[in-house]
């Protein structure tokens, strides 16, 4: 097993991350990216288990964990909450210690709760050696997206110092924007944030990014505009916009905005994609779009986050 | 008639006036007997007090007892055991009970048990709508006349206005008081900690301080409508106690009380998603802790209860939106507010009346939380510098964010109706 404390290995949030450890990982995901479209990728997680708990719904993400995981030889064992003994009842804290005694390499979480990983590696940490990653929790983090989204950028750019990223959206409910905030933070790029105030909140500030009302002013100096979905699943009462053709109206990426883009600059979007409602489709699929870069690229990024967690490739000799 | 003397203690009851070192106090059977007495007296049983605070029983306005009905939480007989280990002699039990407390007999049946467990006070609030329902008063006349102390829903907010104006109506006619949870809920809904840059950071849903400001102005509104008192169970943000101080200074009847956690705590407590600090309300900005410890210390706010709510550990080591709210006060709710006054915050004098005479006032029962001859000996003695860490609750539970710290001061004998319910080791 590694020989890296497991409180390292751990992948919770990009928060607790320092800038050379992003930079360690976003290394190591284009080493392996060119290794495995090379088909002769190094297979480090030959012997180990990876298990993907998925409490809440997903499609790209589970897919590409296990499709990260495969590629570097681990063996895949998938629990979705709706066919496990979370259906009978059990406690996350249960279940991470049941799964921890089995000696996995990894447990991949997602969960519709903040903290939720965090109370999985707890419990984990109680029983044994296995490290824990944040596949995603309630509208706290999701660093795999942010490491993927962080590839993508600095495809296309080089170096995200000096760089303005504008995030535009329902960033109050987006783990995507938490986790891509920090990261951008980290690693000296400019991020505007850019919704509604019931959905973009003051306090998001205090995080790193800086608020800017109205999306016209952002499009002409964005180097990529991030757009993300309206997760009306986290709401509780009454809507908080009017309607969604009010929104698209105020907010969404058009075919008109999407005109007044810099001229390299480029669109992300994260998925789901609402098609109409925060993206126009031919914005979605127009040649500004790094949409499928981005899924490309989740493998490689999760390819290495699986390495660091069991502590080999480049995570093995540093103490 | 058993008797008792403490020799040597420093009477301390600041709402009397009175802090009298060197004295020697008498109980006779369960009174009072004298203040100051000879120390040679011949008595039944003699405590060297060793110069320590002796002050009146502390009593305390908000206790979930969780008998009947949630007896895996808590019990009368250990919420009175922990009340005792901290210096409290009376409690007033919330009707967050199973049955709720809106017939005769669950009163009937809560005062058994405090009689079985000993003598600490157990004082019942009644539940002010049937079922804690918010859709009909309780019968509170007869609820009243077989021991309830106040009226209250509890920690759900009355939604309908036009209830609780009958309501406060009612208790006015009965001569108590209604204690609401001020809160409009429309505002919190979903809300799992306070809304702001904690919240913010951590990805979990808030509850704006204004639900609780928007619950406490309506129910000041209502209050100042019917002439009634009312009493604001736990509140906790700035614009609550301006509200609070506006309406006293235009005579309006109300009365507040505030939670020790909210005192020393903020909503930071929460950021590694430690479920212990999940309370209710909850733990709020550092701004906001301020402003209630200055309406504490400048009578705004009246008293100190400690809101102990007991919740089992599985309702607690779960993800956050599962996670029961609460936490269990009884023996930390005298050490934190002595650590208020050690750091300054809060005079002795204030911070003993506010959990003796102010909430006692509350209930207008003038014969608890003061040194009176004849009176009820409920007295508590403190050792305002024994250095001791939290490490095991007498309750059944040990949900708190508390657990494990160090303090300076605590009770280290307890006397209610002249019988030791607690005495330290030392």
């Amino acid at each position: 097993m590694g020989t890296i404390d497991l409180a390292r290995r751990h992948l919770l949030g990009i928060e607790p991350l320092d800038a050379a450890e992003i930079h360690l990982i976003l290394d190591r995901a284009r080493t392996l990216r060119q290794a495995s479209s090379a088909n002769k990728g190094p297979r480090p997680l030959e012997g180990t288990s990876v298990v993907t708990l998925f409490y809440e719904a997903s499609t790209r993400t589970r897919a590409s964990f296990e499709i990260a995981a495969h590629k570097l030889g681990a063996t895949i064992v998938s629990i979705a909450s709706s066919s496990s003994s979370v259906k009978k009842g059990e406690t996350v804290w249960d279940t991470g210690r049941t799964l921890a005694a089995m000696e996995p390499g990894v447990i991949v979480c997602r969960h519709s709760s903040p903290g939720a990983p965090h109370l999985l590696a707890s419990a984990a940490e109680s029983v044994g050696n296995t490290a824990v990653v944040n596949a995603g929790d309630g509208a706290h983090e999701h660093p795999t997206q942010a490491l993927l989204d962080a590839m993508t950028l600095l495809d296309r750019l080089e170096t995200l110092e000096g760089r303005t990223i504008a995030i535009v959206g329902d960033i109050a409910h987006s783990r995507v924007a938490r986790s891509d905030l920090f990261l951008l933070s980290k690693l000296g790029a400019r991020v505007l944030l850019c919704g509604p105030r019931s959905l973009v909140p003051r306090t998001l500030e205090s995080l790193g990014g800086t608020i800017v009302r109205d999306v016209d002013d952002i499009i002409p100096v964005a180097d990529a505009v991030m757009m993300l979905r309206v997760q009306f699943e986290r709401m509780v009462g009454p809507p908080p916009f009017p309607s969604l053709g009010d929104y698209n109206r105020t907010y969404g990426l058009t075919v008109a905005r999407a005109e007044r883009m810099k001229p390299d600059a480029f669109v992300m979007h994260p998925g789901p994609m609402n098609r109409g409602i925060e993206i126009d489709p031919e914005v979605a699929d127009g040649p500004t779009s790094v949409v499928a870069h981005q899924v490309r690229n989740g493998i490689a990024a999760r390819m290495a986050v699986l390495e660091r967690a069991v502590g080999r490739g480049p995570w093995a000799e540093s103490s | 008639m058993s008797t008792t003397l403490l020799r040597d203690v420093r009477l301390f009851d600041p709402g009397a006036g009175v802090d009298a070192p060197g004295r020697n106090v008498v109980i006779d059977g369960d009174v009072i007997g004298s203040l100051d007495a000879s120390p040679n007296i011949l008595a039944d049983r003699v405590v060297d007090g060793r110069g320590r605070l002796l002050v009146p029983g502390l009593v305390d306005l908000r206790v979930h007892a969780c008998e009947p009905g949630y007896t895996r939480r808590e019990s009368i007989a250990t919420a009175t055991a922990a009340a005792a280990a901290g210096g409290i002699t009376t409690i007033v039990t919330l009707p967050t009970t199973n049955p709720t407390v809106d017939r005769v007999e669950v009163v009937e049946l809560i005062l058994a048990r405090a009689r079985e467990a000993g003598t600490t006070r157990v004082l019942p609030t009644g539940a002010l709508s049937v079922g804690r329902e918010g859709t009909r008063l309780a019968e509170m006349a007869k609820l009243s006349a077989a021991g309830c102390v106040a009226f209250t829903d509890g920690d759900r907010a009355v939604k309908d206005s036009q209830l609780l104006r009958y309501a406060m109506e009612t208790a006015g006619d009965l001569g108590v008081p209604i204690v609401t949870h001020a809160e409009d809920e429309s505002l919190s809904l979903g809300g799992l900690m306070h809304e702001g840059l904690v919240s913010t950071r951590l990805g979990l849903p808030g509850a704006p301080g204004a639900a609780e400001v928007v619950g406490i102005a309506r129910d000041i509104a209502i209050a100042e409508l019917t002439g009634s008192r009312l009493h604001i169970g736990h509140v906790s943000t700035a614009a609550s106690v301006d509200l609070l101080r506006q309406a006293k200074k235009r005579g309006i009847r109300v009365t507040a009380d505030v939670s020790p956690l909210h005192l020393i705590l903020t909503d930071e407590a929460l950021l590694d998603y430690d479920t212990s600090a999940k309370v209710f309300p909850p733990l709020r900005p550092r701004s906001d802790v301020e402003a209630v410890r200055i309406g504490l210390a400048d009578g705004t706010i009246d008293c100190v209860a400690s809101d102990h709510t007991p919740q089992i550990e599985i309702e607690k080591n779960v993800e956050m939106d599962q996670a029961a709210p609460g936490a269990i006060g009884l023996e930390t709710m005298l050490p934190v507010i002595l650590s208020l006054v050690n750091d300054g915050h809060l005079s002795l004098e204030r911070a003993i009346t506010t959990m003796t005479r102010t909430p006692a006032n509350v209930l207008g029962r003038l014969d608890l939380g003061r040194l009176k001859v004849g009176g009820p000996a409920d007295l508590t003695l403190i050792d305002r510098d024994a250095d001791w860490r939290f490490l095991q609750s007498r309750s059944k539970t040990a949900n708190t964010p508390l657990l494990g710290r160090t303090f300076t001061g605590r009770a280290t004998l307890t006397i209610a109706a002249g019988v030791v319910t607690f005495e330290g080791s030392k």
